[in-house]
């Protein structure tokens, strides 16, 4: 399972009828606060790409806030959640699979700066993708 | 413009989606069923963006 596409955005939902992505303001990477520390709400979407032997295996998804600096520390680890992919209507044999998770996260910010928010799959110690950005003071 | 017939778009993740709030401040992911209003969901982001002072910036890479 691989992550196709990552992004914030001002908003972000997925149709129940189509599986189609609606977004608005997709590619947020800069947040401007008046100060620090602050929670910062935002709208998130995720594709990932799966293979036909994935089907039906549960798998566990792990965001990651990570600060930016040289030593890249792990900021914070909220629950993972879990996700079992399987073949729709669709679903071409041989080709990959779509899965689409969209909604919000709530990201508690110290202090200005870079961050990424990683996204792991299972206990895989490398992360599958990352959406970088920044939070910056700007009055 | 030439005439075109009607054409229906879909994805493979039509069966494969899920919505999910991920709260880093409590550490509590929930999944957001149909029955949690989309609309009011996003009111309350926009409130909380607004009361926080928080606003989105041009990209980074513009």
């Amino acid at each position: 399972m691989k992550v196709r596409f990552a992004a914030f955005a001002r908003y972000a939902e997925t149709e129940p009828e189509t599986g189609l992505l609606n977004l608005t303001g997709a590619g947020a990477s800069v947040f401007g606060v008046e100060s620090v520390p602050v929670t910062i709400p935002t709208y998130f979407a995720l594709l990932l790409g799966f293979e036909e032997d994935e089907v039906g295996q549960e798998r566990e998804i792990r965001p990651v806030l990570r600060l930016g600096t040289g030593q890249l520390d792990v900021v914070q680890r909220p629950e993972p959640f879990t996700i079992t992919p399987r073949l729709g209507e669709y679903h071409a044999p041989g080709w990959e699979g779509a899965y689409a998770i969209t909604g919000i996260l709530d990201m508690a910010i110290q202090e200005p700066g870079a961050y990424y928010l990683d996204l792991h799959i299972d206990d895989a110690e490398e992360s599958a993708g990352s959406i970088p950005f920044q939070v910056i003071l700007a009055a | 413009m030439t005439e075109q017939s009607e054409m229906q778009v879909f994805s493979t993740a039509r069966e494969n989606h899920v919505s999910v709030h991920v709260d880093f401040v409590s550490k509590r992911t929930r999944i957001l069923n149909d029955a949690v209003s989309r609309r009011d969901l996003a009111e309350a982001v926009r409130r909380q963006r607004q009361s926080a002072g928080i606003r989105i910036l041009p990209s980074a890479s513009r």
